[in-house]
C-alpha cells in the first residue's frame, strides 16, 4: 500500500509479511545512501509484562543488556565486522519504548547486509560467560553517562517526579540490576519480545520498494517461528503527587543547574489526543518562555535567566510533564519567574502564535530530508499506532483559543524542584 | 543531481533534493587569541540582535515571518586558521506561498553587518559564552582534550580552544570588539556557500546582496604540529570514571601524500567496531565502554580517549601502546585495512545526502584550494597499501597524556 503526501512531495510504501513483520519503504531516488531500521516495541519501561495470564518481571536495564548481547557472534562470526566488510555502519539503541538495530550504506548492493541484519537480530546466541563479560562494559557505560551533568540532572528530576513509573530508572538500569541480570532473563525477554510479528523494518533508500520487499520476504520465508504472544506492559499506578518537591545534590562541576517541573495528569489512552495536547503546551510555552515574549529579553538582561534556559514537554499514554531548566543559583527567583509568567495575558500574542505554527511546520518539513530522523519518526509513529502525518495535521488544527488556559492549568499541578550544585556549595 | 558552480568566493550548489535553502558565510582569521574569543563574541551577537531588529522578539518574529528561518552561527578551527560561520536555513520557495529568499538573504547580511553592539549586549554575550565554556569543561571527555592540547601545544594554534578563553573574553572591551568587527568586514572576504533550489530565483540579485567586495585571500590553515616537549598531567575529580586522553603527533599534513594513509591508520586503530583498540580493550577484556582514536587533520595530531576504572589505567596504557606497535610492525590483517578503506569511502559517498557535510566539503575544497575531487580521492584511498600504514605508524609519536582521575 502506498501513502502519498503530495503537498510536501513525500510518499512511502507499507507491506506486511506472513509472519507479521511490518515493512515501510521510503524511496528517495536522488539519495546515494540507504538506512535500514529494525525495531521492537520493547524498551526500558518494559520491566513487568503480562503474557497470556502470566506476569513476567525483568531486572531494570534488561532491554539495553539484550541489545548489547544481540551483537554476540554466533558461530564465531563478528557481526559488526561483517557489516563493515559490506561497507555498512551498524549500530543499535535502546530507548524507553523500543529497541532498534540499524545500518546505513552508500552502496546499492544491499541484500547481503539486509539479510545480515534480519539474521543476527532473529537469532540470539549467548552463553553464561559472555553475559558475565558484558557486565563490565555496561557498568562503564552507566558510569560514563552518570558523570555527564545534564543527563544526571534529568535523571534526578525524573526520580523526583515519579514514584513508580519506570521513567524514574536509567535506560541501562543500575550497576546492581545489571549485575543481577542472568542469561535466563535475557533469553526470556528475547523469546517474548523479538517475534517478527512484534517487529517493524523501516528503510529510506533510492532502491525500489518492491525489491526491498522481495528481499525481506525471501529471507523470512526460510525461517519458522513459534506462535507469537500478546504482550502487555504492566505498570503500577502512579500517584498524582511528586516524590520529592525539593531535592538538591552535588556534582564536581562549575556551573550549577536547576530544574522546576510540573507533573501532568491530562494525558490519554488516545495518542492523537496526546500529540495534540503536547502541541498545545509547546505553542504556549514557546510564546511565553522564548524571545517571542518581550519579557524574555528583560529576564536575560537582569540575569534571571541565561542562555542555558529552556523547557521540555512530554505527553504520552503513561505520563506527562513540563520541565523548565536553567543555571540560576536562586531557586526562589527561578520559581517566581516561572509561576508569574504562567499568568501572562496572552491577548497580544495572537500574531506570534500564527507565525510560530509556521515555524514548527517548516521544522517538520525539514525533518523529511534527514534519512535517520524520517525512519525513526515513522517507526515510532507505527509503534504508537498513529499516522506520521497526523502530527502536521494536528498542529495545523490548533487554534489560539485552545492554549489560553494552559498557564492557569499548569499552576494547579504538583511541582518538583531539583538543584545541582558544585561540590563546595552544598550546605 | 547537484549543479555546482565554484566561482570563489561564491559556491553555488543547485539542487531540489532538499526542502531547504542554506546560505553559509564564513570568515577566516588567524587562529590565535584574542581573535578567537572576539570571533566567538561576534558569533553570539550576530545571531542575537541587529540594529534593524534590536530586540530578541523582533528577531524572532522576523525569522518566523520568513517561513521559520533558522539563523545560527558557530566557530571552528582549521589548524592555523579560525573560522566564524553564520548561516541561515529556510524553506525553498516551492514550499512557500510567496517568494522570500531575497528577503532572507537581506536579513542575514543585516545580522552580519549591523549586529547590535552596545555595552549591554556585550555583557550578555560575555556572560553566556563564559557559562558555555564552563559547561564544556564540566564534561570530562571535553576537558581531557582541551587540557592535553593546551599542555602539548603551548604557544601554537593547537593550544587555542576554538570556543574562546574565559580570561580573554572577560577582558574584551566594546571599542576593541567594534574595531575587530570593522576589520572583519573591511579586510576579510568571506567564503559564501549557497545550496538549494534556484528555480525561479534571481541569482544575480542574490549574489549582489551577498557581496562583500573584498579580494579573497587564503590564510594558512593546515600545518604540521612540531612537538617541543612532552606533557603529562593528572587531576582528581569526583567523577564516576577515570578519563584517560593521549595525544600524538602524526607528522602528516593535510596536503601530504601520506595523508589518506594517516586517516586510514586512525580508522584501523580506533574508529571501527573491529578496530584494534575496540577489540582488544573493550571486546576482549571488558575494560571500557568507549575507546576511540580521532585525528585533528589540519594540525597533524591524533587523540586517543577512553573512560575506565583507575585501577586499570596501567593495563590500558600498555594495551594502547601494543596496538600501535602491531600497526607499526604490520601485524594486522589485510581485512582490517580493506574494511577501513570501505568505511572511509562510504563516509565520503554519503556526504551528498547531508547538506552541511557537503557544504563543509565544498568549503574545504575552496579554502584550502587542494584538489578534492571525490573520485580521485576514493581511488587514492583504495591504493593505500599495508606498507603505507606501517610507514605512518612508525612516525606517529606520543606527545601528551592527561588523566582525570575519578572515584573509580
Amino acid at each position: 500500500m502506498r501513502k502519498t503526501f503530495k503537498d510536501i512531495n513525500e510518499h512511502y510504501d507499507v507491506f506486511e509479511l506472513e509472519n507479521g513483520l511490518k515493512l515501510y519503504v521510503i524511496q528517495k531516488v536522488d539519495y546515494q545512501s540507504s538506512v535500514f531500521y529494525l525495531g521492537f516495541p520493547f524498551g526500558s519501561f518494559d520491566l513487568t509484562q503480562k503474557v497470556n495470564e502470566e506476569i513476567k518481571h525483568f531486572p531494570s536495564g534488561v532491554a539495553h543488556f539484550l541489545e548489547h548481547k544481540l551483537f554476540e557472534n554466533p558461530g564465531g562470526i563478528d557481526i559488526m565486522q561483517s557489516f563493515s566488510h559490506l561497507s555498512c555502519n551498524v549500530n543499535a539503541f535502546t530507548s524507553y519504548n523500543e529497541t532498534v538495530y540499524y545500518f546505513n550504506s552508500s552502496k546499492k548492493s544491499l541484500q547481503k547486509p539486509l539479510n545480515l541484519l534480519l539474521n543476527f537480530v532473529q537469532n540470539l546466541s549467548i552463553t553464561e560467560a559472555s553475559v558475565e563479560k558484558e557486565k563490565g562494559i555496561i557498568t562503564q557505560e552507566l558510569r560514563m553517562y552518570k558523570q555527564m551533568p545534564e543527563q544526571r540532572l534529568m535523571a534526578e528530576t525524573y526520580q523526583s517526579l515519579y514514584a513508580n513509573h519506570p521513567v524514574r530508572l536509567d535506560i541501562g538500569g543500575t550497576e546492581e540490576s545489571v549485575n543481577a541480570t542472568g542469561m535466563e532473563d535475557l533469553m526470556d525477554a528475547y523469546r517474548l519480545n523479538y517475534h517478527p510479528a512484534n517487529s517493524t523494518l523501516v528503510c529510506v533508500t533510492p532502491l525500489a520498494p518492491e525489491l526491498i520487499f522481495r528481499w525481506v520476504k525471501l529471507n523470512q520465508d526460510q525461517k519458522s517461528f513459534e506462535p507469537s504472544h500478546e504482550i502487555k506492559r504492566v505498570l503500577e499506578a502512579e500517584p498524582k503527587e511528586v516524590v520529592r518537591p525539593f531535592h538538591q545534590f552535588e556534582m564536581d562541576i562549575q556551573a550549577s543547574k536547576i530544574t522546576y517541573s510540573f507533573k501532568l495528569d491530562d494525558y490519554s489512552d488516545d495518542q492523537k489526543m496526546n500529540i495534540e495536547r503536547e502541541w498545545q503546551y509547546r505553542l504556549f510555552l514557546e510564546l511565553i518562555f522564548s524571545p517571542t515574549n518581550p519579557a524574555y529579553e528583560d529576564w536575560m538582561e537582569t540575569g534571571r535567566i541565561a542562555e542555558y534556559f529552556g523547557y521540555e514537554v512530554e505527553v504520552n499514554r503513561e505520563y506527562g510533564f513540563v520541565m523548565f531548566y536553567g543555571e540560576n543559583e536562586d531557586e526562589h527567583d527561578f520559581i517566581d519567574l516561572i509561576r508569574s509568567s504562567l499568568k501572562t495575558e496572552l491577548g497580544a500574542f495572537q500574531q506570534a502564535f500564527d507565525l510560530l505554527k509556521r515555524r514548527y511546520y517548516a521544522q517538520m518539513l525539514r525533518s523529511f530530508d534527514d534519512q535517520d530522523d524520517y525512519a525513526i519518526t515513522l517507526l515510532r509513529s507505527h509503534f504508537n499506532d498513529v499516522e506520521m502525518m497526523d502530527s502536521i495535521a494536528l498542529l495545523k488544527s490548533i487554534q489560539f483559543e485552545d492554549i489560553l488556559n494552559i498557564g492557569e492549568d499548569l499552576l494547579n499541578k504538583p511541582t518538583a524542584l531539583v538543584k545541582m550544585t558544585g561540590l563546595s556549595k552544598l550546605a | 543531481m547537484f549543479k555546482i558552480k565554484q566561482d570563489l568566493p561564491f559556491n553555488w550548489i543547485d539542487t531540489d533534493k532538499f526542502k531547504d535553502m542554506i546560505i553559509s558565510i564564513r570568515f577566516a582569521v588567524e587562529n590565535r587569541e584574542p581573535n578567537v574569543s572576539m570571533s566567538n563574541i561576534l558569533s553570539y551577537m550576530m545571531s542575537d540582535r541587529s540594529e534593524s531588529y534590536p530586540s530578541k522578539q523582533a528577531m524572532s518574529n522576523q525569522m518566523d515571518a520568513l517561513f521559520g528561518l533558522s539563523l545560527s552561527s558557530k566557530t571552528t578551527t582549521f589548524g592555523a586558521a579560525h573560522v566564524l560561520e553564520i548561516r541561515i536555513r529556510t524553506l525553498n520557495e516551492r514550499y512557500t506561498d510567496q517568494p522570500h529568499i531575497l528577503k532572507a538573504a537581506h536579513f542575514l547580511m543585516d545580522c552580519i553587518r549591523k549586529p547590535l553592539m552596545n555595552e549591554a549586549s556585550l555583557s550578555e554575550a560575555k556572560k553566556n559564552l563564559i557559562a558555555s565554556l564552563k559547561r564544556i569543561q564540566d564534561k570530562p571527555s571535553h576537558l581531557g582534550i582541551i587540557k592535553v592540547c593546551e599542555g602539548v601545544g603551548k604557544d601554537t594554534p593547537l593550544a587555542v580552544f576554538s570556543q574562546g578563553n574565559i580570561e580573554v573574553i572577560e577582558s574584551i572591551q566594546l571599542d576593541e570588539l567594534k574595531a575587530y568587527h570593522k576589520q572583519l568586514l573591511e579586510q576579510i572576504q568571506p567564503m559564501i556557500l549557497i545550496m538549494g533550489d534556484f528555480k525561479g530565483l534571481d541569482q544575480n540579485e542574490l549574489q549582489s546582496q551577498l557581496s562583500f567586495n573584498q579580494t579573497l585571500s587564503i590564510l594558512p590553515s593546515a600545518y604540521i604540529f612540531q612537538p617541543r616537549h612532552n606533557f603529562k598531567a593528572t587531576i582528581q575529580k569526583e567523577t564516576s570514571q577515570t578519563t584517560f586522553t593521549q595525544l600524538y603527533a602524526t607528522h602528516t599534513a593535510y596536503n601530504d601524500a601520506q595523508y589518506l594513509a594517516m586517516r586510514l591508520y586512525v580508522i584501523m586503530l580506533g574508529q571501527l567496531p573491529n578496530s584494534l583498540l575496540f577489540q582488544e580493550i573493550r571486546e576482549k577484556r571488558s575494560l571500557c565502554y568507549s575507546i576511540s582514536a580521532s585525528s585533528f587533520n589540519f594540525d597533524g595530531v591524533m587523540a586517543i580517549q577512553t573512560g575506565i576504572n583507575h585501577k586499570d589505567l596501567d593495563e590500558v596504557e600498555m594495551l594502547i601502546e601494543l596496538q600501535r606497535i602491531k600497526l607499526a610492525k604490520g601485524k594486522f590483517s589485510h581485512a582490517l585495512l580493506k574494511t577501513a578503506q570501505k568505511m572511509f569511502i562510504n563516509g565520503l559517498e554519503s556526504m551528498i545526502d547531508e547538506p552541511y557535510a557537503y557544504l563543509n566539503f565544498m568549503y574545504q575544497r575552496g579554502y584550502t584550494q587542494y584538489d578534492l575531487d571525490l573520485k580521485a580521492t576514493i581511488k587514492a584511498i583504495r591504493n593505500v597499501s599495508k606498507s603505507d600504514i606501517e610507514a605512518i605508524a612508525q612516525k606517529i609519536e606520543l606527545v601528551g597524556q592527561y588523566t582525570i582521575r575519578g572515584k573509580n
